[in-house]
This record gives structure tokens, sequence and C-alpha cells, in this order.
């Protein structure tokens, strides 16, 4: 499964949730028959809007949720098939970084104590445990490191508890690194800082990021590969570089104009229904996206589109798409 | 800086966090006065304050702070005269806030649907079950979340569906001032537009006024009536929203923050950082604070700290603006 250079890949993800919904229980599907590749050296881009499912495939991938259905390879491992002790030994290769930062530090280690430990682990044997740590509370802006050093995590300021879990992440030396909106609560100026470290990073040690984001700019920027989600699925996967001109999937043209500031007032678009209920039910038919699709046809209420090759580094999954390649192509 | 109509005023407030390491002066001598139906937007990077700013306003400040200096009042009640049961029903009802983490507001071992439901039994127990119901509902369609997803737990919903839900319990009771610490950081585009759109068209109605908190000044610019922009504790610009992304002056701060927004086009994105490490709240600079990074510094920014001043419609901290003006006035 995979090819040699893949460091991780994933074919047929599924991952299943039971809800309560109101006085029954449902079982929603966040990760829906999802496959991809992570090439050694890449970073890859997950983007798509709340509750799409973007968190979810990320912990799957960090072996984090149970897998439903379908299997992960790292390094031609099957993941899906290690007992509890590989399992540890797979945590620590691949790192992920949380959404919610009030979450995931210790709250009753200083900040020195959460870093110094991952650094003393993995340093190389001719690198200085507090040096090394000093030089990363740097490159993060953590400064004056030394006040930093002592520090509660309720003593830190939102970006500042985001910026020590990134550390800490790194600290540990993993081969990909799971970055779950890493920079969401950071202005971009300090933003780009951080983003020019993990390039930094991937650089120096071939580092392979999946990187988590409802910011499409930043994605752009980052990323050689972008995956766009909604309900679950995969809809479009693009190169970072055609994205901003040659995206095809409406749902993706859409994220676009709200990153430009502009479009049609959203409101009146808007359906009244949540973005996120029905569309993860298993009885769900047709494509995720059709009840706000503005081109939306009647196949799309009744069939799920396929992803579809449009060319080497660009599939779709979009009925309209499919039809008029069809046409083109006589 | 008393405004009898505003419905916020902060009047000088100084706030300092103890800690092992020295006094930190996290909120510097700020004077902000907000209008019913008016945002006022307050950006800054991470660490200058923000938060603290709205704990303040909340009287919600960390056990290691204390508000040194100054008088925080909305509606013209002091809000640190008031008791602690008076705070109690104050809040939620007159004042609420959105915290940056929705893990603040939402208990873990609760529905968020049994915590919506207690918001109203506490603060409106002359309400029926029929009609909390339907607010409640109401309330979550304004931020498009599912009525079924009541019977979740915080755990069971994603980062973006916590921070809605929390937006909407903030509202619930038609507060006269909402403070918002980066509602939106875990949405996409789309929806933060949707629900900023929302607040935006009710806050019209009811009247209400909004402390919008982020680090994104696109999105401040986008939503705010004014825009104050904080740099280490001290707001060192402030201005109406509407002239702001075309006004002839910018604090060079906020210039470089002008600067670093992200531009969109066919080639992608580019961005440009601000040089230079963050400030050192323990051992402040003497002078302007954001001078070791600014490149428009000169002697009299290292001799001294400078204070708000009108600069056209406009307010700056900064004596590189006044020297500027200075010179124009005299030929
Ligand atoms: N409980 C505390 N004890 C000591 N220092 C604190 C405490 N809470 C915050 N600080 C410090 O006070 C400063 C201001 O913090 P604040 O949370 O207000 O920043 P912010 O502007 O909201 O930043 P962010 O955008 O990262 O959330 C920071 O330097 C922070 O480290
Ligand atoms: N532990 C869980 N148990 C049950 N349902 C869950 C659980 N975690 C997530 N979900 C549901 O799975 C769906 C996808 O959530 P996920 O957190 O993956 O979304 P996301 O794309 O990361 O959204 P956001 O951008 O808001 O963070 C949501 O409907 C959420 O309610
Ligand atoms: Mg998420
Ligand atoms: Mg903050």
């Amino acid at each position: 499964m995979g090819e040699r250079k893949d460091l991780l890949s994933a074919d047929n993800l599924v991952v299943r949730f039971r809800q309560a919904q109101g006085f029954r229980r449902a079982v929603i599907y966040p990760v829906n028959q999802v496959s991809l590749t992570i090439a050694r050296n890449e970073v890859l881009g997950i983007v798509g809007e709340s509750g799409s499912g973007k968190t979810t495939l990320g912990r799957a991938l960090a072996g984090m949720v149970p897998i439903a259905q379908g299997s992960l390879w790292l390094k031609g491992r099957n993941v899906t098939e290690l007992n509890r002790k590989r399992l540890r030994e797979y945590w620590a290769e691949v790192q992920m970084i949380f959404q919610d930062v009030y979450n995931s530090l210790n709250p009753v280690y200083t900040v020195e104590q959460q870093l110094l430990f991952p650094i003393q682990h993995h340093a190389l044997p001719n690198v200085e445990p507090d040096q090394e740590l000093e030089r990363l509370l740097h490159l993060t802006g953590l400064t004056p490191a030394a006040a930093v050093r002592t520090r509660l995590p309720h003593e830190l300021s939102g970006g500042q508890r985001q910026r020590v879990a990134i550390v800490r992440a790194l600290a540990s030396g993993p081969e990909l690194l799971v970055a779950d909106e890493p920079v969401s609560m950071l202005d971009v100026s300090l933003g780009a800082d951080i983003l020019q470290l993990l390039l930094d990073l991937r650089a120096e040690f071939g580092l392979s990021i999946v990187y988590i984001t409802h910011d499409l700019p930043s994605a752009v920027y980052l990323c050689d590969r972008i995956l766009v989600m909604y309900g679950g699925r995969i809809v479009e996967s693009v190169s970072a570089d055609n994205l901003v001109k040659h995206s095809q999937h409406p749902y993706t043209q859409r994220l676009l104009a709200a990153a430009r500031f502009e479009g049609p007032e959203e409101s009146s678009a808007r359906s009244s229904d949540s973005v996120t209920s029905s569309v993860l039910l298993e009885s769900h038919r047709g494509c995720p996206y059709a009840e706000r699709c503005p081109i939306v046809s009647e196949i799309c209420t009744q069939t799920r589109p396929e992803l579809v090759q449009i060319n080497s580094d660009h599939t779709v999954a979009c009925h309209a798409v499919s039809t008029s390649l069809e046409e083109r192509n006589g | 800086m008393s405004d009898d109509t505003a419905i916020l005023t902060v009047d000088h407030a100084t706030v300092v966090y103890g800690s092992e390491a020295g006094l930190a002066q996290a909120v510097n001598d700020v004077s902000l006065a907000v209008a019913p139906g008016h945002i006022l937007g307050v950006v800054g990077e991470s660490g200058c304050g923000k938060s603290t700013l709205a704990q303040a306003i909340m009287r919600l400040l960390s056990p290691n702070a204390a508000l040194v200096e100054g008088r925080i009042a909305v509606r013209g009640r002091d809000m640190y005269r008031m008791s602690e049961n008076e705070l109690r029903m104050f809040r939620w009802k007159h004042v609420s806030m959105v915290f940056q983490s929705a893990l603040v507001t939402l208990n873990p071992v609760i529905p968020v649907g049994k915590q919506f439901q207690e918001i109203f039994q506490i603060h409106e127990p002359t309400m029926s079950q029929v009609q909390v119901r339907k607010r409640i509902e109401e309330l979550l369609s304004l931020v498009r979340i599912h009525p079924q997803n009541l019977s979740n737990y915080a755990h069971e919903l994603s980062g973006g569906m916590r921070q809605r839900i929390a937006i909407a319990m903030a509202i619930a009771l038609d507060p006269v001032l909402v403070v918002m610490d980066e509602p939106t950081t875990a949405l996409d585009a789309v929806v933060q537009r949707e629900i900023l759109d929302e607040i935006r068209r009710i806050q019209e109605i009811k009247r209400f006024a909004v402390v919008f908190i982020s680090h994104d000044l696109r999105l401040v610019s986008y939503i705010s009536t004014e825009i104050a922009v904080m740099y280490a504790g001290k707001i060192v610009e402030v201005g109406s929203a509407h002239h702001f992304m075309a006004a002839a002056h910018h604090h060079p701060y906020t210039q470089g923050l002008l600067d670093s927004v992200p531009k969109l086009s066919g080639e992608g994105f580019t961005i440009r950082a601000i040089p230079g490490s963050p400030p050192d709240l323990v051992h402040p600079v003497r002078g302007c604070a954001f001078h070791p990074r600014c490149s428009a510094a000169y002697d009299a920014c290292l001799a001294a700290s400078p204070i708000l001043r009108s600069v056209g419609s406009s307010k700056f901290a900064c004596f590189d603006i006044e020297r500027r003006e200075n010179e124009k006035a005299h030929g």
C-alpha cells in the first residue's frame, strides 16, 4: 500500500461517532471514505467548513480515534493493526498540535517542565537541552525566555499557550506533525514567523506536516497540496499553486470569495439548516454540498459525486464539473 | 474620556499581574467608551493585553491580577462597586462575555442544551419551558447550529461549533454590552462572515454595545465602528473604522500590522512580518514601548512615553506623528 516515498497513506478511512440527537442516538460519519497520501517533506493542507470533520481526520491520522473502516499506513506498516505498545511508538513519530490549547497543556506544570522532558528525550547528543529550550522559545517569540519558562499555562495568553504547544510537539522530533489550527490565535505577523519555522524544520529534518485550518490564505502560503473537506468527505484535492486560479468545486470557490472578503452578503445566501447535522448521517444521499450549492441540479440530490481526476494533481467531486469535462472530451 | 450616553466607559484603567518574575502591567492607562449600537474592535499582537482588558471590564480577572487604577462602568454603574451578588445577576443579563476558549464557558459534564436552559432559569424565571425552548432555537439558528446538537456534550462538538454556541449564549438575554474575545478564531471565513453579519443585524435592532477583540485587523475593520490598536498594554491608536483602512496616518505599529495582512493574488499570498520581539511587560523599556521595533523612532521616543493625542479624526500615541503634524502646522 502506498508508494515508497509516501510517509503516510490512508485508504478509504471511515470514522464513526455515536451521538445523542434529541431522544434518539444517531451514528455520524465525520470522516467518510477518505483516501490520501503524505510524502516525506510534504506539507498537506486540510481546509473546510466548521464541523466538516477536519479535526477528526487529523486525530485519526495521529492514531487518536478508532478507525471504523479502511486502513492507515505509516512507512509501509499498517497502523490500524498496531498493538498498544507499538501505538505508543507511533505517537512519538506522529505528533499532534491540538485546536483547543486551553485543554492540551498540563495545568500544573510550568512551561519549562512541559518542554524539557521531550527535549531531553529526543535531543541530538551534542545539543544541550537547556540551550535548545531557549532557542525554541526565542524562535516562537516566547520572550523574555527566562520569564516565560517559570510560568504555568494559566499565566499565559491564548496565543502564548498555542506557541508552547507548538514547541512541545516539535521538541520530540516527530516525522509527521498534525497541526490543527496551530496559529489561529496569532496575528499574521507572528503566525507567519511560526509557519516559516515549520517550513525551516521541514527543510532541515525532512518533517512532513498536515496543516488543518479554516484559513485559506495561510494554507496556500504553507502547503504543497490542499484537500478541501465538506460533510466528512474530500470534495477537492489540488496543488496550492493551482487552488487560487483553477479550483473547480463550488464550495472551494465560496471559501475563496470569503477569504477575499467579497461576494454577496452571506446572510441572503444562507440556508436555514445548520452546516453539520444531516450530511454526516449514514442515511444522507447525494452530494453533501447540494443543499447550499448555487449550481445544484437534480442529480446532485440523488447520487453522490465521485472524485474525478481533472489532471495529474487535481481531483474534484462535483457533478457539474464532471459533466462539463465529459462534454469537452466529446 | 467620559461619555454620558456611552454604555461602557473605561477611565484610565491599569491592570497588573503579580508573578515570580515581578509585576507585569498588562493593561496600562487605558481609556475608552462604547456607545449603543457601536462595535469597538480591539486589535494587537499576542500577549499585548487584550484578554486582560476584557476580563477587567467583566471584573473576571485572575486571582493574581488587580485593577490597580482607574474606573470601569457599564451604564454608569461602577463594576467594582457592586457586591458579589449584584455582580452575579448583572453578568449574563446586562453584560456578557464570549471567552477566547469556549471550553471556559461550557461545562464538560452537562449537555449544552441544559446549560442554555439554566441561564434562563436563573435570570428569567418567569419564562415558560416552551418560551425558553423557542428562544434557544432562535438563537441557535443565528449561529447555524442544529437544535439536535443541544443534547451533545461540549467534547462531542467541533471547535467552531463550541464557539458558535458560546456566542449564542452570550446574546441570549439581550445584554446591553457583549465582550467578545476572539469569538470566531475557529471558524472559516464563510461562517465567520455569516455570524458577523448576523451580529451586526441584531445589534442594529437591539442597540447593544460590543467590544470585539481580535488579532485580525481585516476582520475587525469589517465588523467594527471604531478600532483601537493595543501595544504592550496601551492603546496606541484609536479612530473610526470607516476611515481606518484609508487613513493618511497610522501608528508605526498599526502600519506594520496593515503591511502584514496577506494579499490574495493570482500568485498566492504574500506575508510580511514585523521585525523584532514582543515587549517585556515586567521590565518595560524606557520611552515608547514600540521604539525598539520602530523604523521611525528618534531620540524623543527613547526618552518618554507618548500619550494619546488627536490628529485629524483619530488619536495616536506617537511622537513621530506629532512632530510631522507640528511641522505641517508651522509651514
Ligand atoms: N495569570 C497571569 N499571570 C501572569 N501573567 C499573565 C497572566 N495572564 C496573562 N499574563 C500575561 O499578561 C500579558 C497579557 O495577556 P493577555 O492574555 O491579556 O494577552 P492577549 O492580548 O489576550 O494575547 P493573545 O492574543 O495571545 O490571547 C501576557 O504577556 C501574558 O503572559
Ligand atoms: N468525540 C466525539 N463524539 C461525537 N461526535 C463528535 C466527536 N468529535 C467530533 N464529533 C462530531 O463530528 C463532526 C466533525 O467534527 P470535527 O471536530 O472533526 O470538525 P472540524 O472540521 O474540525 O470543525 P471546526 O472547524 O469547527 O473545528 C461534528 O459534527 C462533531 O459534532
Ligand atoms: Mg476542528
Ligand atoms: Mg487573549
